[in-house]
């Protein structure tokens, strides 16, 4: 007897869990499909479920980057519906979703057969969303270091372009002053010191056309090749 | 009224007060970590209150447990998103560094080093006179000097990409000549990209911009990042 309850006060238990977890499920589901133009909910409602709040913070800042790179004025923060929304994000997954959660649990000890009141249930939702904190940091995280990869990779191809560039106006100044470019022509014969990446001539065809090569063992498989033409308008032309 | 009803109406009303105020100064950042402080501390004192409510110890200790994890993961989410904040900025305002640097050089150094071209080649008496010579398109008044956005947007060189009236590159070019020197000097200012010093003081009367200066002579062409 005491056995047969405790395996119906398991499964029902199973259940209740069951039902929050669909509700977990289909809920955002149901949101996303009402989230179309003809949706009647107000605009950006669903800032309010982000259990992210800073990642507002973090968009609005690129939105000013962005701003700034094209010569405007940031905006800066101000009381906006995305700001305001971070504040109900914090109610609702650290304070409303635990407090309706163990408000259930508090009221179901009191019943006989212990079953949960409605409020329990979204209590147990809204926890379950603040648990996706977990998964999205951790998402964010591998996000922002490839990001961060990415950039000193390219900053790196920046680099070696700006300096292969130095070269080549180096060596059109070279031919120029000192009638110094011919078929021996190196870059070291320029002198120039501090060069962080590797720089060699690929060929001169006479003092007129001189192609240079720059690359690195950071990035193998990247080069950047220049063509220097020291009397023509356009002395520089980068192939690639 | 139950005291955990109590606790999370105070909590509610006490957050706003800490996360409107300093969000209407503007203070995004202190204004979050205000009103996550008062959430983690209101979630501790509720949780900490309701052990008797679980039906077992284990059942209690899973939930603290899952409490502690939701509180770890937003404090670190948070701290995460502080220290990158000006990533973006960072990374944005650099790139314009880097394509005011280069637009400059492709436009002002090239063109100086043809000129020192022509002067050599042509064995020319006068620096500045080559330079007024082949670069007359690129001599407005005042000092001014036309970069090839400016002429394209002139329509006198053929850009093959549209150039609007209310376009502008945001990169300023200035001009001065000594003629007992024989000597060119070209200043270029950028408005939007930032220079070292924020202090500076630039040729155009902006302050701290990005500011370069070339200096054409019958030595060559030399030039130095001035902020």
């Amino acid at each position: 007897m005491k056995r047969g309850y405790a395996m119906k006060f398991s499964i029902r238990r199973f259940n209740e869990w069951l039902i929050v977890v669909l509700f977990a499920i289909l809920v955002p589901v149901l949101f996303s499909f009402v989230r179309g133009g003809d949706s009647l909910l107000p605009y950006n409602w669903h800032y309010i479920f982000n259990p992210h709040p800073s990642t507002v913070l973090i968009g609005l800042a690129a939105v000013d980057a962005i701003e700034m790179f094209g010569g405007g004025k940031p905006a800066g923060f101000s009381i906006i519906w995305e700001t305001a929304s971070m504040y109900l994000n914090v109610v609702l997954y650290l304070m409303i979703g635990p407090y309706l959660l163990l408000m259930g649990y508090r009221k179901a000890i009191l019943n006989e057969n212990r079953s949960k009141p409605w409020y329990w249930y979204i209590g147990a939702v809204i926890c379950i969303g603040s648990l996706s904190v977990i998964p999205t940091e951790l998402l964010k995280q591998k996000v922002f270091s490839n990001t961060k990869e990415s950039a000193a990779e390219s900053r790196t191809k920046d680099l070696m372009r700006a300096e292969l560039a130095e070269v080549g106006f180096a060596t059109a100044q070279h031919e120029i002053l000192q009638d110094g470019v011919d078929e021996s022509f190196q870059v070291e014969d320029l002198n120039m010191e501090g060069l962080k990446f590797q720089h060699e001539v690929e060929s001169v065809q006479s003092d007129t056309l001189i192609t240079l090569v720059a690359s690195t063992p950071e990035q193998p498989d990247y080069q950047v090749t220049m063509e220097v033409r020291p009397y023509n308008r356009s002395v520089l032309k980068q192939r690639n | 009224m139950e005291k955990e009803t109590k606790l999370l109406i105070g909590a509610i009303l006490f957050g706003a007060i800490a996360f409107f105020i300093p969000l209407y100064f503007g203070k995004a950042w202190l204004a979050l970590f205000n009103v996550l402080l008062i959430g983690i501390l209101f979630l501790g004192r509720l949780v900490s209150r309701s052990k008797e409510i679980f039906e077992s110890n284990t059942a209690y200790r899973i939930v603290y447990g899952l409490v502690i994890l939701i509180v770890l993961f937003n404090a670190i989410s948070f701290a995460h998103d502080y220290g990158r904040r000006d990533f973006q900025k960072n990374i944005l305002l650099e790139i314009r560094k880097t394509i005011d640097t280069g637009i400059t050089k492709a436009d002002v150094h090239e063109k100086l080093i043809y000129v020192l071209g022509q002067y050599h080649q042509n064995d020319r008496e006068s620096v500045v006179e080559t330079f007024r010579d082949q670069m007359s398109d690129n001599l407005g008044d005042d000092g001014i000097f036309l970069a090839d956005f400016d002429l394209r947007k002139a329509g006198k060189i053929d850009s093959g990409w549209g150039v609007k009236k209310d376009d502008s590159d945001q990169i300023n070019h200035f001009y001065t000549i000594d003629e007992e020197k024989d000597e060119v000097i070209v200043r270029v200012v950028a408005e939007v990209s930032l220079g070292e010093d924020p202090e500076y003081q630039n040729f155009d009367g902006q302050t701290g911009k990005f500011e370069m200066m070339f200096t054409l002579n019958e030595e060559g062409v030399r030039y130095e990042v001035l902020n």
